[in-house]
């Protein structure tokens, strides 16, 4: 082949493949690609912001993980027990409840609690001593199921735990759950107890055996576990609960007064949170667009060069932003995902082992750091806008 | 294209370009330089025009006027019947996208683009007739074999002939030429030049040099000097001129 015809070749090809693909000269996608260097520390800072408040975000939201996992059997029923010194409920406020419309069953129940690992410390969580019909009704309303070992034996010190349970304190069946030396107990137990049965689902509960509870622990209150005929309803059921039992020698233990009591006093660390956060994207976003600014400057005879052959400063204006977009986009999906990589060997290695709760793929997170590209691309477009504005080609191109 | 609102028709003088008691100032805090002054001129819709003179004679500050890169001081600069001194910006820049081309002194081209790249940045819209054109315009000026390489693989003189080719695509009405060699060796600076001079059958080239060499093929020479422009010259009669730029 003659150099002639190569050299056509290479103007037909080349005239083939950008008609072939559409692609524009000034495509921000082309730029991107083939400076990938010189973009690469704004991407970083965009990758390390993203993951900084993405991760602030998730570990923050593990506190409320904890509470709604930890009490999420609130849903399910509601738990009254005896205020002060008293033993058992009164039988004028077991009537009262009983009164309610919309209760399904009222339960005996006694137990002792154990102690949990969360990011508040130890939490102690009730072991709950019911009967065998009792239980299997209370697990079929928390959608959780036995699947692995047995149910206690009645009388024996013997557990059974939800699989929740079971990882957060690393447990095997044959381990011991609970007993006299238990940290930070709340009502502990005086003997060694078992775990002799796994459950799973949704719900995280425990059981042992009245039997056992009674002749262990004779003085550990009974109290009375109520349940709605419609679930939804158990809210509104525990708020007439309130309402009706004398609240000086009850106290009511529903999703309501347990979770929502501790979101509200955790209210203003999720407030100083959003501020901390708020600032980060601030900064960022100025360091960004600062970054941004510098490119802008490093490319300004390239921008004045494309204003003096007649490009409009609003196209400019779009391919500098659109550059600048996919960069954003590009290093707010690369955050996310190290973030999520990041949180998920975290979760593995530093909360698992301590049996917190975490969700390393937390939608909230993933809000949290949305504003970030548009406030870097918002911010680079206002300060491009404004040197372009004042862009004289001439003085640029010549040094005039 | 449409004419300004402003422009009588009776003055109107049609495809051509010209400049009527233009002034050009600079001010540098207190200090003002005047580049030009009272500049009068008028230009053919083709051919190949010189514009020579000393270094700070205002002959690069004419071109600018006279494309609508910059506003003159004073009077008025009429393309096509439309004063350039009186339109809007954006209306300045659709002008020079559509009728004019530039090659300035430096060989400035997009280092992240091809050379096909940056010739096709010269087309209003990139489409099948635009990418042949380009494919025409890179061929008919011997740089067809650059097409893929990047600026930073071109000499000097190659990447100028890019710029050439840039300029030319849309076909403009007017090329300007801003010390196109001044960068260049004497070979390359005569095959640019030779370039812009085969334009003149397709429109108006005006090549803004110090070098008389370069105007050999010139129709007409406007001589500068001091900012004001002080008369037509030929080729024969600049020949050997030094003037220093």
């Amino acid at each position: 082949m003659g150099m002639v015809e190569r050299t056509e070749g290479h103007v037909e090809r080349s005239a083939q493949g950008a008609v072939a693909r559409n692609s524009h000269p000034l495509s921000p996608l082309t730029y991107c690609r083939r400076n990938i260097r010189r973009l690469l520390p704004m991407a970083v800072v965009i990758v390390l912001s993203v993951f900084l408040v993405a991760s602030v975000v998730t570990i923050v939201d593990s506190v409320d993980l904890t509470v709604t996992t930890v009490y999420n059997y609130t849903r399910v029923l509601t738990v009254v027990i005896p205020q002060r010194s008293s033993l058992a409920i009164d039988p004028d406020d077991r009537n009262r409840i009983a009164g309610i419309p919309g209760v399904d069953r009222i339960i005996d129940g006694s137990g002792f609690f154990m102690s949990l690992n969360t990011v508040f410390g130890a939490t102690p969580f009730l072991v709950m001593a019911v009967t065998d019909s009792s239980r299997n009704y209370i697990l079929q309303r928390a959608n959780d199921h036995l699947s692995a070992g047995r149910m206690p034996v009645p009388g024996a010190a013997e557990a059974v735990l939800s699989d929740g349970i079971v990882r957060n304190k690393r447990l095997r069946i044959g381990d011991v759950v609970a007993g006299p030396d238990d940290q930070g107990g709340l009502a502990g137990c005086p003997l060694p107890v078992r775990l002799v049965g796994i459950v799973t689902g949704p719900t995280w509960i425990a059981f042992t055996t009245p039997e056992f509870a009674n002749a262990a622990m004779p003085l550990f209150p009974r109290h009375l576990i109520v349940t709605a005929k419609d679930q939804d309803a158990l809210p509104a059921i525990s708020s007439r609960m309130l309402a009706v039992v004398n609240r000086s020698k009850v106290q009511v233990l529903s999703y309501r007064t347990l979770v929502e009591q501790i979101r509200t006093t955790l209210d203003s660390m999720y407030l100083i949170m959003s501020l901390v956060n708020a600032m980060v994207i601030l900064v960022v976003a100025l360091m960004s667009g600062m970054l941004s600014n510098i490119y802008f400057t490093q490319r300004l005879t390239e921008f004045a060069l494309l204003s003096a052959i007649g490009i409009r400063r609003s196209t400019l204006l779009w391919h500098a932003v659109s550059e600048t977009a996919v960069v954003t986009s590009i290093g707010w999906l690369a955050g996310m995902i190290v973030t999520w990589i990041l949180m998920a060997l975290m979760k593995e290695s530093v909360f698992e082992r301590r049996g917190m709760l975490i969700n390393p793929h937390d939608v909230m997170a993933l809000a949290y750091t949305v504003p970030i590209p548009f406030i870097i691309t918002a911010f680079a477009m206002a300060t491009i806008f404004i040197r372009l504005a004042k862009l004289d080609p001439v003085t640029i191109i010549e040094r005039r | 294209m449409s004419v300004g609102s402003e422009t009588d028709a009776s003055e109107r003088i049609t495809d051509d370009l010209s400049a009527a008691g233009v002034g050009l100032a600079y001010h540098d805090g207190d200090t003002r330089t005047d580049a030009l002054i009272d500049v009068n001129v008028t230009l053919p819709s083709t051919g190949f025009i010189g514009v020579m003179g000393p270094s700070g004679s205002g002959k690069s500050s004419l071109l600018y006027v006279l494309s609508g890169l910059k506003r003159p001081t004073t009077g008025d600069v009429r393309y096509r019947g439309e004063n350039l001194a009186r339109a809007s910006s954006s209306r300045l820049t659709a002008l020079r996208r559509a009728h004019f081309g530039f090659v300035f002194q430096q060989p400035w081209l997009l280092g992240w683009q091809t050379a096909w790249e940056n010739v096709l940045d010269g087309a209003p819209d990139v489409d099948e007739r635009a990418c042949e054109r380009a494919a025409r315009v890179m061929k008919d000026l011997g740089i067809a074999a650059f097409a893929r390489k990047m600026p930073s693989q071109l000499s000097g003189g190659e990447k100028q002939r890019v710029c050439v080719a840039r300029a030319m695509l849309n076909r403009p009405k007017v090329i300007f030429a801003d010390e196109p060699t001044a960068s260049l060796d004497h070979h390359n600076g005569h095959l640019v030049v030779d370039m812009l001079a085969r334009y003149r059958q397709e429109g108006l080239v005006i090549v803004v040099t110090h070098d008389a060499e370069m105007l050999q093929d010139a129709d007409r020479i406007l001589v500068m000097r001091d900012g004001r422009a002080l008369g037509w010259s030929t080729p024969s009669q600049t020949a050997g001129v030094a003037l220093g730029g």
